[in-house]
């Protein structure tokens, strides 16, 4: 029965993923209008419509991927996240990789000087209709990426070099919370002594998919691979920990290694998505809740729902954000706090009336 | 020792624990050195705080300690962990739960040991072993339902079953009956009756001493170390369990039972 609840809900949740990506392609600063034309009839004007397939192929088409990619890694990683620390209430930034890759591309912005705008080209870039992401940018914005990557990776080590390891869950929370406010300072700091970064890390600490190309799309979608083979290698050693370290440790399980391997997968697949698309609050701690409310399944199949539904989630808040005040756009993250915060809210007021402890 | 004949299942020498830092610091291991035959239901027994759960956590192997722990006469720590996993099965007492798993699934965990790997599916074995765990603690109506939905005592006979899924030889319980009713009690000493009759061997920390007499064999405990080991039926056992408890406990048969009353 519960086997197929789950594949009737998987199901479900890539149709509608299908079904949005599709809305995603289509709506834009240019409108609905010209890209379908191209599409009904790719003959009318050789202009448009190689003007039209180039805004779907260059920047529509990764800028979607890559939402889905990034907002399917946060929600995987989010229900890792609170399987891991036996606590609903914990997201994939918990082990202060979010404050690492601020700083990381804080540094960043200021040792390359780019000062202004190097995020804000990327957006004017894809205003402007140029085609040029690839372009002489791309070494720029893999250094970006690389210094969030970076910066996300060595806080969590610093957090598991404060807990000396991961053996005390209660010790690792505290050296994250500890690792992401000391952090989150130094990033301030750096800000408050070169201020033309302030606007470039705006985007960043929003959290947008603006400056989302093929190489961000693509990346996000290989280490999305590689983490839901992790996952799905690892999903019954999450459930023998769900049960205790002790019992876990009596069936046989290798605990410490086993945490730490899933400790790295988490790493990886918050920094990554961290590194492309900065801070979007809220989807991975809503994805997991949103699938458990559904459903009661085991790990694996937990860790994989939660990342379609995110997935899902930010694909949403992503044509949302260029849809409602277009041409111009919202950044996505300021969408997804509001809507992922009145989601939980309303999930705990209805979990509190139909049974207690949901949250 | 009563019975030299038996081949010892679980032999503690010397057991030295330390619990807590600096001022804090408490013996609460003392010199501990016991022996445990197969096919023999032992239980712990003693006032609070006696080590009789830091006693089944060394015997598990769950906590650092000086002195050694014997399993089937190999030293437990040189035991690989999954021929540890299947030979010794853990019961705990207030250990976390997910309230998301499936009842079906979390007693299929028991089987781990079992499975040649973590993505292995379960075998025909696997399954026929989780429905008699399930049906012998009388869980069987809920395998569909998530922990979260049951009550205190209804997740303990889960958790039970979980312990019985292993089918090891050897079942170590901490507080098994904790939530449980009396006629599910009843049950419990029936189930491990039956165990011990196949072969098993359980050791189990009860605080519930009439109970805990049910056992063959009674380990009584105080101030961390072993006062006396020998049979429930033994008058001696009897007086050293009245005594470690300042004489406020009287052991007496009632109805073919032995009951420990608490003097008033």
């Amino acid at each position: 029965m519960t086997v197929r609840s789950t594949v009737l809900l998987a199901l479900a949740v890539i149709v509608a993923t299908f079904a949005l990506a599709v809305l995603g392609l289509s709506v834009g600063s240019t409108g609905l209008e010209n890209v379908v034309k191209y599409w009904l009839s790719p003959a009318t004007s050789i202009d448009h419509a190689s003007m039209a397939r180039e805004i779907i192929w260059e920047i529509r088409l990764p800028r979607t991927l890559g939402a889905w990619a990034a907002g399917a890694l946060l929600g995987l990683a989010g229900a890792l996240a609170q399987g891991l620390f036996r606590n609903p209430l914990a997201d994939p930034f918990l082990l202060g990789s979010a404050s690492g890759a601020s700083l990381g591309v804080a540094i960043a912005l200021v040792v390359l000087g780019g000062g202004t705008g190097l995020l804000g080209n990327a957006s004017m870039i894809s205003s402007e209709l140029s085609v040029s992401v690839f372009s002489s940018n791309v070494w720029v914005r893999l250094g970006l990426t690389g210094a969030a990557f970076i910066g996300a990776i060595l806080a969590v080590f610093l957090t598991l070099l404060l807990s000396r390891g991961v053996g005390h869950t209660l010790r690792l929370l505290l050296s994250g919370v500890i690792v992401g406010v000391v952090l989150g300072a130094a990033t301030h700091l750096v800000l408050l002594f070169s201020p033309d970064v302030l606007q470039a890390m705006q985007s960043f600490i929003l959290g947008s998919t603006v400056f989302v190309g093929w190489t961000s799309a693509i990346l996000m979608v290989v280490v999305w691979c590689f983490c839901c083979v992790a996952v799905w290698l690892l999903g019954r050693v999450l459930d023998g920990l769900s049960l205790g370290d002790a019992t876990a440790f009596t069936l046989g399980l290798p605990v410490a290694p086993m945490r730490l391997a899933l400790v790295l997968v988490l790493a990886l697949a918050t920094g990554t998505a961290v590194a492309q698309t900065g801070l979007i609050a809220f989807v991975g701690l809503a994805a997991p809740h949103l699938v458990r409310s559904l459903i009661k399944t085991t790990s694996t199949n937990l860790m994989l729902l939660a990342s379609l539904a995110g997935g899902l989630l930010l694909l949403a808040a992503d044509i949302l954000a260029r849809g409602l005040i277009a041409p111009q756009e919202l950044p996505v993250g300021v969408l997804t706090a509001v809507l992922g915060g009145g989601y939980l809210l309303w999930l705990m007021h209805a979990g509190s009336a139909r049974r207690v402890g949901t949250l | 020792m009563t019975t030299l004949n038996h081949t010892p299942a679980l032999l503690a020498h010397k057991l030295n624990v330390t619990l807590g830092q600096g001022t804090e610091k408490i013996l609460a291991l003392d010199d501990v050195s016991l022996m445990f035959v197969d096919g023999r239901w032992t239980s712990i027994v003693g006032p609070n705080g006696a080590g009789k759960s830091t006693l089944l956590k060394c015997l598990a192997g769950l906590l650092p300690h000086q002195g050694s722990v014997q399993l089937s006469g190999r030293d437990l720590m040189d035991w690989p962990n999954r021929s540890r996993a299947r030979k010794l099965s853990w019961l705990g007492q207030n250990e976390p739960s997910s309230d998301d798993l499936r009842i079906w699934d979390v007693v299929m965990l028991g089987r781990l040991p079992h499975q040649s790997s973590w993505i292995a599916a379960p075998s025909d074995a696997d399954s026929v072993a989780v429905e008699r765990a399930l049906r012998s603690t009388h869980a069987w109506e809920w395998r569909e339902r998530s922990l979260g939905q049951l009550s205190g005592g209804e997740r303990q006979r889960v958790l039970l079953a979980r312990a019985l899924a292993v089918e090891a030889d050897i079942l170590l319980m901490d507080e098994p009956l904790a939530n449980l009713d009396p006629p599910h009690q009843a049950d419990w000493l029936a189930l491990i009756g039956e165990l011990v009759r196949q072969g098993k061997t359980v050791i189990s920390v009860l605080h519930e001493i009439s109970m805990a007499l049910h056992a063959d064999e009674m380990v009584i405990m105080s101030q961390g170390r072993v006062v006396h080991q020998g049979l429930c039926t033994e008058a001696v056992t009897h007086r050293s369990l009245e005594a470690v408890f300042d004489q406020r406990i009287a052991v007496r048969a009632f109805e073919g039972q032995l009951v420990a009353l608490p003097k008033i």
